[in-house]
């Protein structure tokens, strides 16, 4: 594919800003779903009662999960391209930047999680904890009640006052990483000096432990600690697996919708939606490398404390959903992201970016959900073998929309405070005249 | 380090531009590189190559006497008695696997990723993983018993009806290496037919040439030929990709699909694989740091290679320190008490803990110096450290075999390993047989991929020259596709 040779002559000096009055209809669509999302949110949590209030915990932690991912895939690509002193990426590096840094309302909106009464409702611990407190109080317990001796053994790691820490170290840790690299690049647009870029790149290599940490005990926190007794080794790999995939979906489909604006013409090229393209199709491969493994050694091995996570989304209507995923998550998306000629192609990988996001919600969802109606203890209902919270997916629609419309408005708005690409990177002109 | 350099100014701001470091120095023409690469073949070899060849060919023949003497007196010859069923021969078996890992990875996945700096070692790399998998595959073969038997292994129907279990990890382990090995070897030998041709063209009539004739099919370097040759290599590079992956991850499923505590953990695949290409770079470095020094490839494989692949060693080191901790937590945070037990033992109080010590020493704590410049830079300390991990994954899979089943469920059968004399001389006989292969390689191959290399220096691109107007030495920056810098030799002359 061959294009005009871009110079430093063609490129605007100080960048390209974005116009949030250019892109009023997305950014007005975001904010409608966010007022209609935090509604109905406000009206499930504070208007309704019993098991209908109890169910929605779910639905914002399914929200917040959702955001946590896309926000930590952000911050995991600004902090590969730095740490591997990659060229490519730099036209689109400030957009990853900006998803990183959303970390912060994100936190915000995950508050809620620090009420008593959600995390009793979620993590069955915290309601032992609180009612006999202490080691000691645990243990006592335990002697009469035998499924608490795995409270005893891990209440080291899962203790409130360690997870309330902890909690508040995940949103930062991905807030601070962001807005540090992107603060390098912001004063290299100041000055200039191209010290800044070895300084990112140091930097990047000393937090990509920290981050990988993050993601990690995020996932077991929140998601896996939803049963307290289940356990899996693999559960931060497979969660980084989702995280970058979603977010680089995510991303492709923001720099196609920022060029049918005007935008980024001379930067980036449809080499960028290729290398993009390759790249979630590397992530469709390895997140379907981890998914498989971990389920099929849990199932190989059918050891029981381990097999339940499986068993009660391979049963009833969570098989169907699970066998959704299989096809949906890896077959589909591997078939035609393999194809070359086609990632070049904005309208085509556009189709299959949002694609991935739908199906990066729904594993997320069959993550999450299905542990609502079994810690809740309720009953299938007559002629179903299922048990399901009735009209609870309403308000896991609601905090969905609530938690992406609030970040997706927030995001488009802060776009406009810089410009969307380094534009003294001095990498800039290998990124806007790459082949590969 | 890049050097910064004034390049081009827009309206007011000055603009810098960070350029890459070339990956062959001193502006080495093309000729140069041939003649250098092709030399090592054609000329005399240097004292050393004797010196490591004698006592490699004496310790392969230590291996096949080991071997011999196992066939006619048994398996009982090598250490292993319950409860250590699988001790040293198992723990040999995947160490050599996971060595034959970087060949294949540098040559199919760096090719795939566009790191251009894998052209200096892939061919060494990929040599090493097909020998490195001839070793591996020794030991499970005589530690079936009766060697002469193995055939068995495959599915062929036979008079007595025996069939494979099918359900077991061991049989799919016999098909993922055996595929590993013929695709490695395959897209091996694709590289090496256009160097194949290159040493036949500089060949007096004789055997020789008769024989680098008949190996490289033909060659004679035309379009047609070199666009041929891309789109196989490509193919090839993508089916080889997902190979990488499986071998170690069908490897990890004989431990991960028992219920046995220490082998059960669902991160078995990724950690084993991750640890794969940590050992397979580790003798990569082992290796090509010599060869570069005894044959004067300093300005081929640059400190620059040095460089990334101490990096790479860096990454994966930790990457494998993360998944001795996620163990490790899992243990404790799954409560599960057998889980956790096996893990004090191998770590606190069991009989092997100092393999443990040695494995986390050598795998996550010496590698760390490679976050600093200064040693990445010292050829020294990247041998050294190097050589910490070719010994610290040897350690790491006796820790995960030996010393978990040393101390199984059941108390009543804990028995310690010692390993005979027979296990010791084996293991030791097969890095003769390994070096010996390796140095018959450089002796009758190119060590380094011609073709490849010639096609990362600047004047292979189709456009090297026009963008001087613009004052950017833009060829070593810009991603040229890799059909484009191939298409380019028909340009240069063969040699």
């Amino acid at each position: 594919m061959s294009h005009h040779h871009v110079s430093f002559k063609d490129l605007p000096e100080g960048g390209e800003k974005f116009d949030p009055a250019k892109a009023s209809k997305v950014i007005g669509t975001f904010g409608a779903l966010a007022a209609i999302g935090l509604l109905g949110s406000a009206y499930y949590a504070f208007g309704t009662h019993g098991d209908t209030q109890k169910g929605f915990a779910y639905s914002w932690l399914y929200a917040i999960f959702v955001g946590f991912t896309f926000v930590a895939g952000g911050t995991f690509w600004i902090l590969l391209h730095n740490a591997s002193n990659s060229g490519w990426g730099v036209a689109v590096r400030r957009l990853f930047e900006n998803l990183g840094t959303m970390a912060l309302p994100l936190g915000i909106l995950a508050l809620p999680l620090l009420i008593p009464g959600v995390q009793n409702t979620l993590w069955e611990w915290f309601g032992h904890h609180r009612a006999h407190p202490g080691l000691e109080g645990l243990h006592h317990a335990a002697e009469s009640d035998p499924h608490l001796h795995p409270l005893v053994d891990k209440y080291g790691y899962l203790n409130i006052t360690f997870w309330t820490i902890r909690f508040v170290l995940y949103f930062g840790i991905l807030w601070f990483i962001s807005t540090k690299l992107r603060s390098y690049f912001l004063k290299q647009e100041a000055d200039g000096d191209i010290k800044h870029t070895v300084y990112a790149r140091e930097f990047a290599c000393m937090v990509l432990l920290p981050f990988a940490l993050t993601v990690t005990f995020a996932a077991v926190d929140w998601i896996m600690a939803l049963d307290y007794t289940w356990f899996s080794t693999m559960w931060g790999v497979y969660h980084f697996a989702g995280c970058a995939w979603s977010s680089m979906a995510a991303m492709l489909l923001l720099v196609i919708y920022l060029q049918s604006l005007g935008y980024l013409q001379k930067v980036v090229t449809g080499e960028h939606f290729h290398l993009m393209g390759k790249l979630l199709f590397a992530f469709t491969v390895f997140w379907a490398y981890i998914a498989f493994s971990q389920y099929f050694l849990i199932w190989y091995a059918n050891i029981p404390e381990e097999t339940r996570f499986y068993f009660i989304r391979n049963t009833g209507v969570w098989r169907n959903v699970s066998i959704f995923i299989v096809i949906g998550h890896f077959v589909v998306p591997f078939v035609f992201l393999l194809q070359q000629q086609l990632k070049k192609s904005p309208k085509f990988i556009g189709f299959w970016a949002a694609w991935v996001i739908f199906m990066h919600f729904v594993d997320i969802y069959w993550n999450v959900i299905p542990e609502r109606a079994h810690s809740m203890g309720l009953e299938p209902a007559p002629g179903s073998d299922t048990p399901f919270l009735p009209g609870a997916w309403v308000g896991d629609v609601l905090a969905l929309c609530a938690v992406v419309g609030t970040i997706g408005y927030l995001y488009l708005r802060s776009l406009g405070k810089h410009s969307l690409y380094a534009w003294r990177d001095p990498r800039l002109l290998e990124s806007a005249n790459v082949r590969n | 380090m890049a050097a910064a350099t004034d390049t081009a100014s827009n309206a007011n701001a000055q603009q810098l531009v960070l350029e890459r470091e070339p990956l062959v120095l001193n502006n080495r023409s093309f000729s140069w590189i041939t003649n250098r690469i092709c030399g090592i073949v054609e000329n005399r070899q240097p004292l050393g190559w004797w010196f490591l060849f004698l006592p490699s060919v004496l310790l392969t023949g230590v291996m096949v006497f080991c071997f011999a003497y196992l066939i006619v007196t048994g398996v009982g010859v090598w250490g292993q008695k319950q409860p250590v069923d699988w001790a040293w021969d198992i723990t040999n078996f995947v160490f050599w696997i996971g060595i034959g890992h970087a060949g294949t990875l540098i040559s199919a996945i760096l090719f795939l990723t566009r790191q251009k700096w894998r052209t200096s070692v892939n061919r060494a790399a990929e040599a090493m993983t097909i020998f490195a998998v001839m070793c591996a595959g020794l030991f499970p073969a005589f530690h079936v018993g009766r060697v002469w038997m193995v055939w068995f292994l495959a599915p062929i129907p036979n008079a007595n009806a025996i069939w494979q279990n099918f359900k077991s990890p061991l049989l799919w382990d016999v098909f993922a290496v055996s595929t590993y090995f013929t695709v490695s070897l395959i897209f091996w030998f694709l590289g090496l037919v256009p160097d194949l041709a290159t040493l036949r063209d500089r060949c007096k009539p004789g055997i020789r040439k008769a024989l680098y004739g008949i190996f490289s099919l033909g060659w004679r370097g035309s379009n047609r030929h070199w666009s041929h040759y891309e789109t196989a290599y490509m193919l090839l590079a993508a089916l080889s990709t997902p190979l990488v992956l499986s071998v170690h991850s069908v490897v990890s499923f004989d431990f991960a699909t028992s219920v046995v505590p220490g082998w059960h953990a669902t991160i078995f695949p990724p950690y084993f694989v991750a640890g794969a290409i940590f050992g397979g770079f580790a003798m990569v470095l082992t290796l090509m740091i010599p060869v570069r020094k005894i044959y004067g490839l300093q300005d081929l494989i640059t400190m620059k290679h040095i460089d990334n692949m101490a990096k790479i060693i860096l990454l994966t080191g930790t990457i494998v320190g993360y998944a001795y901790c996620m163990e490790f937590f899992m243990a404790y945070y799954g409560a599960n008490p057998f889980e956790l037990q096996t893990f004090k033992l191998r770590a606190l109080h069991g009989p092997s803990v100092w393999y443990y010590y040695a494995m986390f020493f050598c795998n996550v704590f010496a590698p760390q110096v490679f976050w600093f410049k200064r040693f990445r830079q010292s050829l020294l300390a990247v041998f050294i450290v190097s050589n910490f991990v070719n010994a610290g994954m040897w350690y790491e899979r006796y820790v995960i075999i030996v010393t978990t089943l040393e101390r199984h469920l059941t108390p009543g059968s804990w028995r310690t390993f010692d390993a005979t004399w027979v296990d010791n001389w084996t293991f030791i006989g097969t890095f003769g047989f390994f070096m010996m292969l390796f140095l018959l390689f450089l002796r009758f191959l190119p060590v380094i991929a011609i073709g490849e290399v010639k096609g990362v220096k600047p004047e292979a691109d189709p456009h090297y020259g026009e963008s001087h107007d613009r004052g950017l030495q833009e060829a070593e920056v810009m991603g040229e596709t890799d059909s484009e810098i191939l298409a380019s030799q028909k340009a240069a002359p063969a040699h």
